[in-house]
């Protein structure tokens, strides 16, 4: 028996890469959102599940990052072009996960849908509307264009990736009160919060993209600059953190007591702990307070990040541009300077955002995340036979 | 602006890498050794911004052509690229990428497949030596789908023999390029031999060890590397490979009696670290040693079956077992290895083409215009 040939492309978004296909050339999905034809597929191409660990019959690479899918179709949503459909592939296990998007593969859907045909660009610049699926929301991709193509080298560097490439910009909308549904859950923009171990302390709650509690990091006794392995170390400024999640996922309305807090809600809000730009030594590269507009210190579901998680930064681009927040009070950005560039603990990534004015209330329109991406390699990815079944039979007639 | 170069990504036995033809690289060596680089993402721990798989084993080069040689259907140049430095190594050839030379070259019309089984005669570039494949191709297609198992990989695929019986000497010209079967070595009694790669064979026993720990437990055991480290540097002087500081030939393998029914267990360092489970070439010289009276690994291992005088060496490595027939003729005192096969089996993961920065190889027509500019002159 011979294999089976699916066309596909195998692409870098960001730090992370991923086979892309056409949703033409899979398997027909029985009802929306039941990837159950897709699955065997997806394992044999990335070649899982390995025992080894190394994904070595596929295409994976052996770590979450390069075990990755993306299915691009026909826009099922008024206000976009395409659609996308993110695949999280399992490594040592026959599973395949559709929770969530990957912010880094989506970077590589613009250029994707371009360069096969499924949108076209007038100029040197092309903009994608993205209908992602896994979470409804719409993403807008803005890059060049180097004849009718996505262009690819450009001096833009990004943490994670040598050397630089073009600039794509990522737009993601409709930010604003993404859990509690408003932007500012108490109406303030600063709030007070009774935490044990400091009494009242001042902080900005802010719920776009992802709802997340901004302090200073002074107001806890922090130099803003700690390690991610220092803060873990560290039982008093961990407990307050805690304490500080806690209280603020009560102010914000997320949950109806602290035990539910503590017991059930374990990842929300995220804490962000700022301060002014500071130089900083990370992974023996120094950091200068120059090349940022502020310093963060991010805690996700309990654990100092080793960077920060996109959508805390994308929620604080959009507080630092509401005067008053905590963020805005810190930020040293310059005037005219629409970036906020942040100084996280392995570097510095810079995150715009656009927020609108209206009659009582601040509107969060998008937060945009810079990244790169590269077509790596083209053609036909090779299944063998008893991965597919009747269903992949039945579509490919 | 990118450049597309043809490729297929196969996997070869335990290993996996991206197959050109010569042809479709650009001819200057030191352009191809940048793309090669840039293909595979190097230098960078995850190769994120190529096809690499960021491990030794996924960080591997196969390049073909058609053999001008009468003996040879096709040539086959191996190449290691290093996952976070920006260098390529052609010393070493690679067994498990190998494998996949066969089929890569019948489905790109290098040799011709007949109906059922398709021979290729693979002349190694990297150790001047020949190898033959026995590839399944019935209706004159490759099949990659079967039932043949190997360890270290999760499913049954189709065989693929193959024969390095013309392996003999390939770095120092004699099997056994000291002169002699078993030697003294600082007071260890080891068996120098140059079948399909150079290898100095200890008994375990002889540096404490049983030859049946773990990976871990000998990578971790500075004494051991260092006591091997010493033989090896003697063994390379006598072997006439001069002064091997620094270099990954010979390699050297702890070898021990068996104890999981097979006829004789080994550890096989890189030369620094003990692999995973076990380089085919390694196999390949150990089996064959292991045949011939007189040596170390002879007097440690256990033979079970012998039909018409092919011997099916079973190897005992940290992951399993690995399999080779070996027939010889011992005669007068020298040695005529008559066969030395192993199956494998190879699959092929996506066909088509490989991008690169223009900027690093604009392409096969800015070569051919670099070619016509001396000749215009």
């Amino acid at each position: 028996m011979s294999q089976i040939a699916i066309p596909a492309v195998y692409m870098r978004g960001g730090t992370s890469r991923a086979l892309f296909f056409h949703q033409r050339d899979l398997p027909r999905l029985a009802t929306p959102k039941d990837y159950r034809a897709w699955d065997p597929l997806f394992l044999a191409a990335l070649g899982s599940p390995d025992p080894n660990g190394r994904q070595l019959d596929g295409m994976g690479g052996g770590i979450s990052s390069l075990s990755k899918i993306a299915v691009i179709g026909p826009s099922t949503h008024p206000d976009a072009d395409v659609d996308y459909t993110f695949a999280q592939v399992a490594i040592g296990q026959s599973v395949v996960g559709y929770r969530g998007n990957c912010g880094n593969i989506s970077a590589a859907v613009g250029p994707f849908a371009l360069d096969e045909g499924l949108v076209k660009a007038d100029g040197d610049r092309a903009s994608v509307r993205i209908h992602n699926t896994n979470t409804g929301k719409i993403i807008i991709a803005r890059f060049p264009v180097e004849n009718g193509k996505a262009a690819v080298t450009g001096d833009f560097a990004i943490q994670g990736v040598g050397g630089t490439g073009a600039q794509i910009e990522l737009a993601f909308t409709d930010l604003g009160g993404a859990t509690t549904g408003k932007l500012l859950p108490t109406g303030h923009v600063i709030d007070q919060l009774d935490i044990p171990a400091w009494g009242k302390i001042e902080v900005s709650l802010v719920d776009a993209a992802n709802p997340t509690v901004f302090v200073k990091a002074k107001t806890i006794g922090l130099t803003g600059i700690e390690t991610p392995d220092a803060l873990t170390n560290d039982a008093k400024a961990m407990a307050t953190f805690e304490d500080i999640r806690v209280a603020a996922a009560l102010a914000m309305g997320l949950v109806s007591d602290a035990q539910e807090a503590r017991a059930k809600l374990k990842n929300l809000p995220i804490v962000g702990i700022l301060s002014p730009p500071q130089s900083m030594t990370t992974g023996g590269t120094q950091v200068h307070a120059t090349d940022m507009d502020l310093t963060a210190r991010m805690i996700s579901a309990g654990q100092p990040h080793k960077a920060t998680p996109l959508t805390a930064a994308m929620c604080l681009a959009v507080a630092s541009q509401i005067p008053g927040t905590i963020a805005n009070q810190i930020s040293q950005k310059p005037a005219g300077q629409s970036k906020l560039r942040i100084g996280h603990a392995s570097g510095v990534l810079p995150v715009d955002a656009r927020v609108r004015q209206a009659k009582d209330q601040t509107i969060a329109e998008e937060a945009i995340v810079f990244r790169t991406a590269r077509r790596l390699m083209e053609g036909r990815v090779l299944v063998p036979h008893p991965a597919h079944d009747l269903q992949i039979l039945s579509a490919a007639e | 602006m990118q450049t597309p170069i043809k490729c297929v990504l196969m996997r070869g036995g335990t290993s996996r890498g991206p197959f050109f033809k010569d042809e479709d690289l650009p001819a200057d060596m030191e352009t191809r050794k940048h793309v090669l680089l840039r293909v595979m993402g190097s230098p960078h721990v995850r190769q994120i911004d190529g096809i690499g798989g960021a491990d030794p084993v996924t960080s591997k080069v196969a390049v073909v052509r058609k053999s001008k040689r009468p003996d040879a259907d096709v040539d086959y140049l191996f190449t290691q690229v290093w996952v976070d430095r920006a260098e390529v190594d052609t010393s070493p050839s690679c067994g498990n990428i190998l494998t996949g030379v066969g089929p890569f070259a019948i489905d790109e019309g290098l040799v011709s497949a007949q109906d059922g089984e398709t021979r290729v005669r693979i002349f190694d570039v990297n150790t001047n030596s020949l190898v033959e494949a026995v590839v399944q191709t019935p209706g004159g297609r490759v099949d990659y789908e079967g039932d043949h198992r190997i360890d270290g990989v999760n499913d049954a695929y189709a065989p693929i023999r193959l024969d390095f019986r013309q392996m003999v000497g390939g770095k120092t010209g004699q099997l056994f390029p000291t002169g002699q079967r078993a030697e003294e070595i600082n007071g260890v009694r080891v068996s120098c031999v140059d079948m399909a790669m150079p290898v100095v064979f200890v008994p375990a026993r002889q540096v404490g060890k049983t030859g049946h720990e773990t990976k871990l437990e000998l990578d971790t055991d500075t004494q051991l590397l260092e006591t091997l480290e010493k033989i090896r540097l003697i063994a390379g002087q006598r072997m006439g490979l001069g002064d091997v500081t620094g270099r990954v030939i010979p390699k050297i393998a702890l070898v021990a009696a068996p104890n999981a029914g097979g006829t004789i267990a080994s550890r096989y360092f890189m030369p620094h670290a003990v692999a995973t489970a076990y380089a085919v070439t390694g196999g390949v010289c150990l089996s064959t040693a292991s045949c011939v009276p007189g040596t170390v690994p002879y007097e440690l291992a256990s033979f079970s079956q012998n039909a018409d005088n092919v011997t099916r060496v079973a190897i005992e490595h940290p992951q399993g077992k690995m399999f080779v027939d070996v027939r010889i003729r011992d005669t007068d005192g020298s040695v005529v290895v008559e066969q030395a096969s192993l199956v494998r089996h190879a699959r092929r993961l996506m066909a088509g083409e490989v991008y690169v920065p223009s900027a690093v190889w604009p392409g096969p027509q800015a070569d051919k215009a670099a070619k016509k500019t001396p000749e215009m002159a």
